[in-house]
């Protein structure tokens, strides 16, 4: 490692170190075959706010978890220092240490449901952790009052005796912020805490973290994938790939003029809910796992500027300025790069539109719901989707947007005839769908094709994604072996994967590729119409517009017709020509997508556009010119 | 021989100990030097020339007695487990599939079959339809059935939900492919634990049967008989019992030996690709 050139570089950096310095981590496995973390130093002052971003499998929750002298099972931190108030964290004994963490130094975990006992008490939890830590508090329970008000929780007695699973995401992850809060640490590290929220309530957490800092003066070190939440909450940024710290500064710095390869391309491929924006742009390659890292720069196998000594050496610390700095060879090359960007401007979408196409799919006033035990099958109380119509022109992508709980799903079920609506009636070109899936034709339902939400669970464990692929073949035409196997191959070069993959398992493949074969998949029975449902959400944003470019291909290509289900504005501004915004099971606004990012009509597609926490437009790569 | 290669030292020998017992309960019969239900002389004699274990109860050798009686025993156990086995899958995959009433009922009646005790249900199927094979074997796969036909239905319900069963269904694809392509590979890990102890428990019930005088009846010659016959004469003559022990304790520790091989073997080519 080329720790000993930069040395000099990262002590200047921490040279006003006064809270907390974090100095030459290092992170590896128990039999050190490979290296998680490696070489991170950095310091934080109180009252300061430090986000670190990056993909997953960057490090970044193992970094988080080793500030609290916590390595997950099967690693250990192997060297570096964390020193908490001139106290290094990483040579305290276990129950001094133990006392350190959730005194000092607090971490908020990213999903609360797990986070958090069902079996105890808010107030009890609460109480817990004052016993434990300051049991010398006169009255814990002003205390504990005092911290659900400062979460913008009730802090009456009712709500105190709740248990965790009787709160809804938002509330819980407010509870382990709480938790996180009572005994007045120095420092809180939090681990994506507004992951998986809707956007109202995350922009709603953020400002309750904001204030929180603001009035506490603690410390905050705010993991996250998502730029936009992290733009709007820290002052200072890490920036990490492969397990490394690549490139770090002043939150705004970084952000309006990046200057490594990596955090440029990161930054082109956020989408964004803006009037104007650009498409995203995808990095090619996929990220590197910590027991592959090449032996160079970790991000050199995928970067356009690599130079030969890239792959042999890893590039020092450069100090740009007081607080900056950057590790990459050639700067000066990458600076000078223009990216080409395609603008999502009227023009280009409605240069779609113009071509008046047939009607492909007309939903007419479909109301759909699930049955309790024991209530009628037609009793419309139960209706998460309350007469919803719209339609979809052959060739189009039309999205359907909306939180959780606004029966988008269940909708995009009730095309693929997996949910029976309790009234209405679907037309597909010329035919009225049957309800259930089972009463279509097996034309039709070659005809239609789903590709669902978690890439995960959509691809049996147990089946190679050869025979995963090969399936619909075999059951929707009649191929001769040579004819299926060059199918099967067309379609891995259609969604840009490897022949080899075929032997392979999904287990052995990213999130990324994942949805890549669950996509083949619905291609090979050659649909007409896609039904995706959240396919890019649990993606990293690089890999996200991958598939977003991906479908774009496709449906310009085969002239397939889309509807995309999504939650994310962002991400829906760069593929759909149409947008429709559900809430509580209604169409509240359905329009075409400029006209809806340009001039919102309803109040609540107005609230949900305002809560997303979007890049400004001084930061990189800007909007494109009128 | 190839798979062997593969496979842990445990497993191995697991494999090479039911192998050498079933070899003895297949073959035994055309080794038994003497007329197993032949009376050579007196009770519980010491062994002596030609009679190396000696005679039994009634005056029979018991090395002839042992080779023979492994035979019902086994076929019992092993085809009656078989049987409730593979009929539990069904049944297990066809409800979780079914859902709904279907569901229900089938599950509701497996727990009535489970509310007997094994050995009692057995009991009554063997007195009401008399000892013969094929009774046995029908009484062993209802114990069986119930069982795993819990176990399977229990481990597929994650599968039934999951998001690759759905789309299964929306491609149209048939019952038979959805229970047995999409759904059991997921059932088959616990299935093989489940395995491992029911097929020893199975040989265990029948001997126990067979020891309490409602298995295969005597003169015919069995293991479980056979210990249920001599066990007063264990200070006389031990021989004529420690056989059949010795070779029914070597079953059960071989095919669980076996049996947890195949699980890690299966485990390992499920861990993450982080070598």
């Amino acid at each position: 490692m080329a720790q000993s050139e930069n040395f000099p570089a990262s002590e200047k950096i921490l040279k006003h170190s006064n809270l907390l310095r974090v100095e030459k981590i290092q992170v590896r496995d128990n039999d050190s075959r490979f290296t998680i973390i490696d070489d991170i130093s950095f310091d934080l002052q109180s009252g300061q706010t430090f986000g670190i971003v990056g993909e997953s499998g960057s490090g970044k929750t193992t970094l988080a978890m080793a500030l609290l002298g916590f390595s997950r099972e099967g690693t250990k931190i192997t060297s570096g220092s964390v020193h908490l108030e001139g106290e290094n964290l990483l040579s305290l004994p276990t129950n001094v240490l133990r006392n350190r963490r959730g005194n000092k130094i607090t971490y908020v975990p990213q999903d609360p449901s797990t986070g958090l006992n069902p079996n105890v008490r808010i107030n009890e939890s609460l109480r817990e952790m004052l016993d434990i830590h300051l049991p010398e508090v006169s009255n814990p329970k002003d205390r504990i009052a005092e911290v659900l008000e400062m979460t913008q929780l009730p802090s009456n007695l009712e709500f105190q005796r709740k248990y965790p699973f009787q709160l809804s995401g938002g509330q819980q992850q407010r509870i382990a912020i709480a938790l996180a809060l009572i005994c007045k640490p120095k420092i809180i590290v939090m681990d994506e805490p507004t992951t998986g929220l809707d956007v109202t309530t995350q922009s709603k957490l953020i400002l309750v973290i904001q204030k929180l800092i603001k009035e506490t003066n603690t410390a905050l070190v705010y993991v996250s994938h998502d730029l936009g939440v992290v733009r709007s909450i820290v002052d200072q940024v890490a920036v990490m790939y492969g397990g490394r710290i690549i490139e770090q500064g002043n939150v705004s710095d970084i952000f309006s003029k990046p200057t490594h390869p990596y955090t440029r391309g990161l930054l082109e491929a956020v989408p964004r809910a803006t009037a104007r924006a650009f498409r995203p742009k995808a990095i090619p390659g996929a990220a590197v796992e910590p027991w592959d890292l090449p032996p160079g720069c970790p991000f050199a196998p995928r970067c356009s500027f690599k130079s030969l000594e890239c792959d042999s050496k890893m590039p020092p610390v450069q100090l740009l300025s007081d607080n900056r700095m950057v590790r990459c060879f050639n700067l000066t090359e990458a600076s000078k790069y223009k990216p080409d960007l395609i603008a999502l401007d009227r023009k280009l979408l409605e240069a779609n539109d113009s071509v008046s196409r047939s009607i492909k799919l007309e939903v007419v006033e479909i109301s759909a719901g699930y049955n309790t035990f024991r209530e009628k099958k037609d009793s419309s109380q139960n209706d998460v989707v309350n007469a919803v119509s719209f339609n979809v022109s052959s060739g189009d992508c039309v999205s359907i947007v909306g939180e959780s709980g606004s029966g988008k799903t269940t909708m995009l079920r009730c095309i693929a005839g997996l949910h029976q609506p309790r009234k209405g009636s679907i037309r597909f070109g010329n035919e009225i769908l049957e309800n259930k899936s089972k009463s279509r034709t097996l034309e039709m339902r070659r005809r239609i094709q789903m590709v669902p939400q978690n890439p995960d669970s959509s691809l049996n464990p147990h089946t190679s994604i050869g025979d995963i692929i090969k399936r619909p073949i075999d059951l929707y035409f009649k191929l001769s072996p040579q004819q299926s196997e060059a199918k099967i191959e067309e379609l891995l070069d259609r969604v840009h994967l490897k022949s080899n993959f075929l032997t392979r398992y999904s287990r052995e493949l990213s999130g990324g590729e994942k949805q890549r074969v669950a996509i083949a998949r619905a291609l090979a029975a050659d649909p007409e119409l896609l039904l995706c449902d959240e396919v890019v959400s649990s993606l990293d944003v690089a890999v996200q517009a991958g598939i977003l470019e991906l479908l774009q291909e496709l449906r310009i290509k085969t002239g397939m017709t889309i509807v995309f289900v999504s939650h994310d504005l962002g991400v829906v501004r760069s593929i759909a020509s149409k947008v429709v915004v559900m809430k509580d099971g209604v169409v509240v606004e359905s329009d075409l997508t400029h006209r809806i990012f340009e001039s919102p009509q309803n109040p609540y597609t107005l609230e949900l556009l305002s809560a997303i926490p979007n890049l400004g437009k001084s930061d990189y790569p800007g909007e494109p010119q009128k | 021989m190839k798979f062997l290669s593969k496979t842990s030292l445990s497993t191995r020998v697991g494999i090479t100990m039911v192998l050498f017992i079933f070899c003895i309960s297949i073959f035994g019969s055309f080794l038994a030097p003497n007329d197993p239900n032949e009376f050579i002389g007196e009770a519980f004699a010491l062994p002596f020339k030609g009679f190396p274990l000696g005679l039994d109860s009634y005056g029979r050798d018991s090395l002839s007695r042992f080779l023979v009686g492994g035979r019902y025993a086994l076929m019992i156990s092993i085809v009656g487990y078989l049987f409730g086995a593979m009929a539990g899958l069904f049944l297990g995959l066809f409800s979780v599939y079914s859902r709904g009433k279907t569901d229900s009922a089938l599950a509701w009646f497996s727990e009535v079959l489970i509310g007997f005790p094994s050995l009692v249900l057995m009991l009554l199927l063997v007195a009401a339809l008399g000892p013969s094979f094929w009774v046995l074997v029908l009484a062993l796969s209802m114990v069986n059935l119930p069982r795993v036909f819990r176990l399977v239905r229990s481990a597929a319900q994650a599968a039934r939900e999951s998001s690759y069963v759905e789309i299964a269904e929306s491609r149209g694809e048939g019952k038979l492919f959805i229970m047995f392509r999409e759904i059991s590979p997921s059932v088959m890990p616990p299935f093989l634990v489940d395995a491992g102890v029911r097929i020893p428990a199975s040989i265990l019930l029948v001997a126990s049967l067979s020891f309490l005088g409602l298995g295969i009846q005597p003169p015919a010659s069995d293991w479980g008989l056979i210990i249920s016959e001599n066990r007063m004469a264990l200070t006389i003559n031990p021989l004529s019992v420690t056989l059949p022990i010795l070779s029914l304790a070597i079953l059960m520790i071989g095919i669980n030996l076996a049996l947890d091989g195949l699980q890690e073997k299966r485990k390992d080519s499920f861990k993450l690709g982080i070598e």
